[in-house]
């Protein structure tokens, strides 16, 4: 399979860019290089898609990429849009200048002294492991109340269990239910004590590789696939509150795609349970993910937060969308509580089939209403935290199997390129 | 047209019985579809003798109510608590290999309150609020 990758550069280092365009292209990748016609201004509208669309983009960082005011753009449609960026330094850089401040410089690949075939090397090696196999899904409605958080950890634990995926939840929320969810107050507290919650990905240096917390501790069958959780932590709303300085973000923003790096080589999965607005926090979540789920009750207000979900993705990817990105989940239909005649389920899904853009996105599958899907206080004691979700729980085969069909559904689109 | 091999299946049938028993038979055979007629001359099953009830197993399993596990996991747990190892297959089995590791009834009655304790310390599922 051919893989795509952008060539961003200044003209003054082509030769730079010539030589590392020659060489990914050797090793199998169609290179699109930023050249003067799709920088032409009646192409703008083009560049984007291009860029997110490329598996991978490179950028050669040198004093005159630090004055060209195109690459500043460019490299924001790739962060936005989740790609990997490696950067190739071919000339000193200004420690304040907008390289630095947007990029992780520490794994640049350094041709100042001349693009050797020791740095080729090494830049063909960095390319091909930019993106391990993980996939990452972010649980998105700006609607509250859908059923984010105990739809995912229900749909994914069915994912682990019933299809033995190797499954990674972020807790991205600053109100951290996912987290309170699956562990105990005492838990979290130990958690955070001991500096290992997202809050501490985004904002120190944890060991990203050993951050996660294992949800599935059942000591029978120890081969079994990993099901872990970043966990959540309150003090995510100092980037909710605007208390963080832009400079803080930056480097939240670079942790973030750091951690999402490495969870892409452990797991199958990384499920990002994202809080239920539009602030820097669901930024992140849009611009890491591979493809959204957006849970949608059969409630008057759900599609208004799908619209409103359409418009934030767009404006943060900058580019127009595509179905294919999204996979829109029925949850809680048959509740006879819900509707007095039993049609609110018929009303939501012919709104969505009929729509001209999430009518594409509507999974067939969906999930019925369940007491056991809502979170409810409990004295019940919990060792193994997988216990409290309903494939442990449920004796009535009826939701596991509806939950194990629709997580098959959402990875298997999530998988597609 | 009833076959030769048929007839004798029906002669071997009707040996030492009246016409009477014979026509009685056919009839039972006409209002009786094959399950029910199976059913009525299979022999009847034996039930099988009752277990006597642990009371030490009913009284673990109530103490370890409030946890929220598999009785396998629970068995698990038990024994680590109490210092042995192995896979129980229930909380019958983990309540077997302890007696079997000559520990008293009123040990691992004490030993099962002691691991809900610790629990309840570590992995008390109870929200407070300020």
């Amino acid at each position: 399979m051919t893989t795509g990758a952008y060539l961003a550069y200044d003209p003054a280092d082509e030769a730079a860019a010539a030589e590392i365009a020659a060489e990914l292209e050797r090793n199998g990748w169609n290179v699109t290089r930023a050249g003067p016609d799709l920088r032409h201004p009646e192409n703008h509208a083009a560049l984007a898609p291009t860029i997110a669309g490329a598996n991978l983009v490179v950028l050669v960082a040198s004093s005159s990429a630090e004055q060209n005011s195109l690459l500043p753009r460019e490299t924001a449609v790739a962060l936005n849009n989740g790609r990997p960026v490696i950067v190739v330094q071919a000339g000193d850089l200004a420690p304040d200048g907008w390289l630095a401040n947007t990029l992780d410089l520490k794994g640049a690949i350094d041709v100042r002294a001349g693009v050797t075939s020791e740095a080729l090397e090494r830049f063909i090696q960095t390319a091909r492991s930019a993106k391990g196999r993980g996939r990452v899904v972010s649980m998105l409605n700006i609607k509250g109340g859908v059923g984010k958080t105990v739809l995912a950890a229900n749909l994914f634990a069915a994912a682990h269990l019933a299809d033995q995926r190797a499954i990674c939840f972020i807790d991205l929320d600053p109100q951290h239910n996912l987290t309170q969810y699956f562990l105990p107050p005492a838990e979290r507290n130990r958690i955070r004590d001991e500096g290992r919650t997202i809050y501490n990905a985004l904002t120190g240096q944890p060991d990203l590789s050993a951050i996660a917390v294992a949800l599935n501790r059942a000591k029978r069958g120890k081969k079994s696939p990993r099901f872990d959780l970043v966990c959540g932590d309150e003090r995510l709303f100092e980037f909710t509150l605007d208390t963080r300085s832009e400079r803080d973000k930056a480097h939240a923003f670079n942790r973030f795609r750091a951690l999402l790096a490495t969870l892409r080589e452990q797991y199958e999965a990384v499920i990002i349970d994202a809080n239920p607005c539009a602030t820097f926090l669901t930024r992140l979540a849009i611009s890491g993910a591979d493809h959204i789920v957006a849970p949608v009750r059969p409630e008057k207000y759900s599609l208004t937060g799908l619209n409103m979900l359409e418009h934030v993705v767009r404006e943060v990817r900058g580019r127009p969308l595509r179905s294919e990105e999204f996979s829109v989940l029925l949850n809680g239909v048959n509740d006879r509580a819900r509707s007095e005649d039993g049609d609110a389920d018929a009303l939501t899904r012919a709104e969505i089939e009929a729509a001209p853009f999430f009518g594409a996105a509507l999974l067939k599958e969906e999930v019925p209403y369940a007491g056991v899907l809502r979170a409810v206080p409990s004295d019940r004691i919990v060792v193994n935290p997988i216990n409290v979700t309903a494939m442990m729980r449920v004796t009535g085969r009826g939701v596991k199997e509806a939950l194990t069909r629709a997580a098959a559904a959402v990875l298997r689109r999530a998988q597609a390129p | 047209m009833i076959g030769k091999a048929q007839r004798t299946v029906l002669k071997r049938l009707a040996a030492k019985r009246t016409t009477a028993e014979l026509k009685q038979l056919f009839a039972l055979v006409r209002a009786h579809d094959d399950r029910t007629l199976l059913a009525a001359i299979a022999p009847a099953k034996k039930p099988r003798p009752k277990q006597p009830a642990d009371a030490l197993l009913a009284e673990v399993e109530a103490i370890l109510q409030p946890l929220l596990a598999r009785s396998s996991e629970k068995a698990e747990l038990l024994l680590e608590h109490m210092g042995q190892s192995g896979s129980p297959r229930g909380l019958a089995d983990a309540i077997k290999k302890l007696r079997a590791a000559a520990l008293s009834d009123a040990q691992i009655r004490k030993g099962a309150k002691a691991l809900m304790a610790d629990l309840a310390r570590d992995f008390d599922g109870r929200e407070t609020v300020v």
